[in-house]
């Protein structure tokens, strides 16, 4: 038996020689081949085979594809350019359309992109990144679930002894900023507390010292670059000292390193940093006590561990440890805490995360609507292309050829609004950073940028360019009886493509209705305290004993209209206590209120409403045990009558004496939680009410008086742009979701443009005719409007039901929140409606203006 | 002069071609050459070869009878063209010029 030469090199030598030499090259081979198995054996002639077949892969063996069409390529493809920038110059109208609406689409998509890439980086530069978790508490405060990552101290050595997991730990703690004399200056810096370890785990670089050694005394501090350059111009502060003042104490410090400052995206940020030890000489021994929960526990684990397994281990560990029932551990990859900042029952339910998939939904829709208007407006015009298509064929091109030549049309256009999208990203990158709060820049030697420009071109060419070539080159076209004019399928397609297109810009409208609509509602909504004209000053360690002198200053101006002081500032955080009692407690029930210390005069300061009873007087002694209670605390406690009741909290036992009506304490992102007021001890902030018109006398008084009782810098706030401040978020999300809108709407009046004016141009004879015939314009406009309220109506029940539920989604993290009314879906609708009924409009203009007789003459 | 331009290895192939004067295909031709220059000639560098050649005019070919030999492909004989005749004679003017030219005591090497 003749052996046969390998398989495999064989098949691969018929694929890639030219056919007119295959035949004796093969048998030229197999010659070889058989002489060389009676020589030298099967296998080294096959293996010779196979190295010979290999050398055969040349430039003048292998075939090309067709000899005739591979010479021409270069050529067709010039001729395919010309053609395309001839239609192009022939069609301006919707040329324009399709290039603009596109650029639109590539611009949105862009600038989402890099918001997107912005938001998702943050956190996620660490090195050990992969590793690294932080411990939160959850717990359930009056029946609601809030997880948090306040742990406490002890816990970062439990895990890192009882745990062979963990690798590392380190407690940090953020603290208000505190008075620091740095090189002589006095001033107030933002600083925080860790472990000594804290720069190895994190990847900040120290420009000085080392990570290992930095923090190693307890005196040592490690402070920012932007510190060092400001009040260190130039020398070297390692080996300085820098005092903090906190209260009474005044700290020294030893600066024994300088870091690099944190970059806009990490969630930690301070200027100062000093060993944790330090606390422990304020804390003493409520440092240790595990119901405080002040320190932030971050841990790096080894590479096997199973986080799951992990989470469970430690779930219990308060319980175990120290006997508190009241709260779980869980936890939380450190990359992870920026863009998932909610929680359900301990476990990342979202945040972030939602808004930033919210918006690559929208700008891909946006993407997608451009690209549909793209395809409609080329499908429909294949009749004015028809002769060309036939007359190519005539001549022999084949369908691959047409489908190429109209690729190269998409592609140019395509092309074109990218280079026009990425000008307009280019040129409006600063407005879009200073609207969002962001940094982000175009960075041109990036790879990134390449890759994402020809993804999106690749995308939207396929999206927009395929169908429209297939569908054009479709071969029956030549033979199709004129009379029935349009092909059923592309027209259906086309019908399609529009009803979704309505129904996209029906959600994206309508869902930017509701964004508008619930956070008007939430900065406009009643607080239930009077935030305009009142101004406050956050007292420091060194006007704080002296704030009755204070107090009386401002007092007796007559541009202030009252003065009150209070230890946490109404508009966010507030401390929350469980250590209540009072008569009709459940046994075991465990209940947080919130506890805010007032001196009298302040609740009638912001015009809180009483509901019952009365507020502290001026006469009652700041020590003596009287509560206000909110109405929330009021159900809460369940007394039918509160005043009059006692209440026990913090050991001390003190009668209620009135009962405010509910306000807003923090955000709008929270409930209004049960309340006690007590009567001020120590007050952090001094709230002064202006006489109308009379803040800016009153903001040079503030200066003038904190000048004279201390020496720091002053610290005064309006409390109503504070408040809007707490929704910068939201604020950004409105603008955002307003540009959405108006580019869909522009896209799809784009859209519209140019299929109405493609319907006027195919029936421009049976319009002339109606018109000959006596037909008004009005009826001519509803003849063309209705094609498109069918559409509408199509859209509608598409786009409807998809928009209540994502709104229905959305409004749910929100405790306060609007009802999703029909207005705003009709809204959607009508807008849309108005839009097509206007291009409508603006067409029969032009249809009036022609004279019957010129439309019908020819033919 | 530059009408009859032939690579080294392009030369050899004519000149085997004629060698090998009626019998001139593939194999035949690989083997001459291996045989006479010890040299090896892939398939893949005299295919390519061969192919430059009758594009260029030097050489014919013409199909052989297919046998039951060769997996029954037939072997493609090739023929010098009379301008590839030329081709090569004016290339072996061309050397032999150069090599009249060296003036004598350049080749006069005394070894030792």
């Amino acid at each position: 038996m003749r052996s046969q030469p390998p398989k495999i090199p064989l098949r691969f030598l018929r694929w890639f020689c030219q056919p007119d030499l295959l035949k004796y090259i093969e048998g030229d081979l197999i010659e070889l081949f058989e002489e060389n198995v009676e020589q030298k054996g099967k296998r080294k002639a096959r293996l010779h085979f196979t190295w010979e077949v290999l050398k055969l892969f040349r430039l003048g063996i292998i075939k090309s594809k067709r000899s005739i069409t591979q010479i021409n390529y270069w050529t067709m493809f010039k001729n395919h350019l010309k053609i395309a920038l001839r239609v192009f110059k022939k069609e301006k109208f919707f040329t324009a359309v399709n290039v603009l609406g596109l650029a639109c689409g590539v611009w949105c998509a862009l600038l989402t992109f890099y918001w997107c890439m912005d938001e998702y980086s943050y956190d996620r530069f660490h090195e050990k990144g992969d590793h690294l978790y932080r411990i939160m508490m959850n717990l359930d405060l009056n029946g609601e679930n809030y997880t948090d990552e306040g742990t406490v101290y002890p816990l970062g050595d439990i895990l890192v002894e009882d745990f062979p997991e963990v690798k590392s730990r380190v407690r940090y703690s953020v603290d208000e900023p505190i008075a620091a004399t740095l090189n002589g200056q006095l001033s107030e810096q933002s600083f925080a507390s860790a472990d000594p370890n804290f720069f190895e785990m994190f990847s900040i670089p120290l420009l000085e010292g080392d990570a290992q050694n930095c923090l190693q005394d307890k005196s040592n501090i490690v402070i920012s670059k932007k510190l060092a350059e400001a009040y260190f111009k130039g020398e070297s502060p390692v080996g300085k000292h820098i005092s903090l003042h906190y209260e009474s104490y005044r700290l020294e410090f030893l600066v024994s390193g300088v870091f690099e400052d944190f970059p806009q995206q990490s969630s930690i940020r301070f200027d100062m940093l000093i060993p944790i030890e330090n606390l422990e000489a304020f804390y003493g021994e409520a440092m240790n006590d595990w119901g405080n929960t002040w320190f932030v526990t971050y841990i790096e684990l080894d590479d096997q561990s199973d986080i799951g397994q992990f989470q469970q281990k430690i779930e219990k560990l308060p319980t175990d440890k120290a006997g508190m029932e009241w709260y779980d551990l869980t936890i939380q990859k450190f990359g992870d805490q920026y863009l998932f900042d909610q929680f359900k029952n301990g476990v990342q339910s979202g945040g972030r995360i939602d808004t930033l998939i919210l918006f690559i939904i929208i700008s891909g829709f946006t993407l997608l609507i451009a690209s549909f208007n793209y395809v409609n407006i080329t499908t429909a015009r294949t009749i004015k292309r028809d002769k060309e298509v036939g007359i190519r064929k005539t001549i022999g091109a084949s369908r691959t050829l047409l489908i190429s030549q109209f690729l190269t049309e998409s592609g140019l256009i395509v092309l074109i609004a990218m280079i026009l999208g990425v000008g307009v990203a280019w040129i409006t990158l600063p407005y879009f950073n200073a609207m969002t709060g962001k940094s982000v820049f175009v960075d041109l030697t990036d790879v990134n940028f390449y890759v994402l420009l020809g993804g999106v071109y690749l995308v939207t060419l396929s999206i927009s360019g395929v169908y429209p070539s297939i569908s054009l080159s479709r071969a029956n076209r030549l033979y199709v009886l004129k009379s029935s004019n349009e092909n059923k399928r592309s027209s259906f397609v086309r019908k399609g493509l529009v009803a979704l297109q309505f129904s996209i810009s029906i959600m994206i409208i309508g869902g930017t209705v509701i964004i508008y609509q619930q956070l008007s509602y939430i900065m406009t909504k009643d607080l239930g305290l009077q935030k305009e004209n009142v101004l406050f000053l956050e007292l420091d360690q060194q006007s704080k004993p002296k704030f009755r002198e204070i107090k009386n200053v401002f007092e007796e101006s007559t541009s202030v209209k009252g003065v009150g002081v209070s230890n946490h500032d109404f508009i966010g955080a507030i401390g929350y206590t469980g250590d209540v009692n009072w008569r009709l407690k459940q046994e075991g029930a465990e209940h947080f209120i919130a506890v805010q210390s007032v001196e009298a005069g302040m609740l009638d300061l912001l015009n809180i409403q009483l509901q019952k009873g009365a507020f502290f007087s001026s006469a009652t002694h700041p020590d003596s045990t009287q509560f206000i209670i909110n109405e929330a605390a009021a159900s809460l406690l369940g007394f039918e009558n509160p005043i009059g009741e006692s209440l026990e909290f913090w050991g001390k036992r003190g009668t209620i004496i009135g009962v405010t009506k509910d306000f807003h304490f923090s955000t709008l992102h929270e409930q209004i939680n049960p309340l006690v007021i007590r009567n001020v001890s120590e007050p952090n902030y001094l709230f002064v009410k202006t006489q109308a018109g009379k803040s800016n006398e009153v903001v040079e008084l503030i200066d003038r008086v904190h000048s004279e009782f201390s020496s720091l810098p002053v610290n005064m706030h309006f409390l109503d742009r504070e408040i809007e401040a707490k929704y910068t978020d939201e604020r950004t999300l409105q603008k955002l979701a307003y540009c959405f809108a108006v580019l869909a709407l522009i896209i799809c009046a784009l859209g519209l443009m140019g299929l109405v004016s493609y319907s006027i141009d195919t029936r421009i004879k049976e319009i002339a005719v109606r018109k000959v015939l006596g037909a008004s314009l009005i009826n001519l406009g509803q003849l063309l409007f209705k094609e498109y309220l069918w559409l509408m109506l199509v859209a509608a029940v598409i786009g409807v039901p998809v928009f209540l539920k994502w709104s229905g989604d959305w409004l749910e993290s929100y405790p306060y929140r609007i009802e999703v009314s029909p207005g705003v879906i009709l809204i959607a609708i009508m807008s849309l409606f108005a839009l097509a009924l206007l291009i409508i409009a603006a067409y029969m203009r032009k249809v009036r203006a022609h004279n019957p007789a010129d439309l019908l003459r020819d033919e | 002069m530059g009408k009859f331009q032939l690579g080294e290895f392009e030369e050899v192939v004519m000149l085997t071609v004629g060698v090998l004067f009626g019998n001139a295909y593939g194999v035949s031709i690989k083997k001459e050459i291996e045989e006479r220059q010890g040299r090896n000639v892939s398939v893949g560098a005299l295919q390519s070869a061969l192919k430059r050649l009758e594009d260029k005019g030097y050489l014919t070919s013409y199909e052989g009878e297919s046998t039951s030999e060769r997996g029954g492909r037939p072997k493609r004989y090739f023929n010098i063209t009379a301008q590839g005749k030329n081709a090569i004679e004016e290339t072996r003017k061309m050397r032999n010029q150069l090599y009249d030219a060296i003036p004598k005591p350049a080749l006069d090497v005394k070894i030792g």
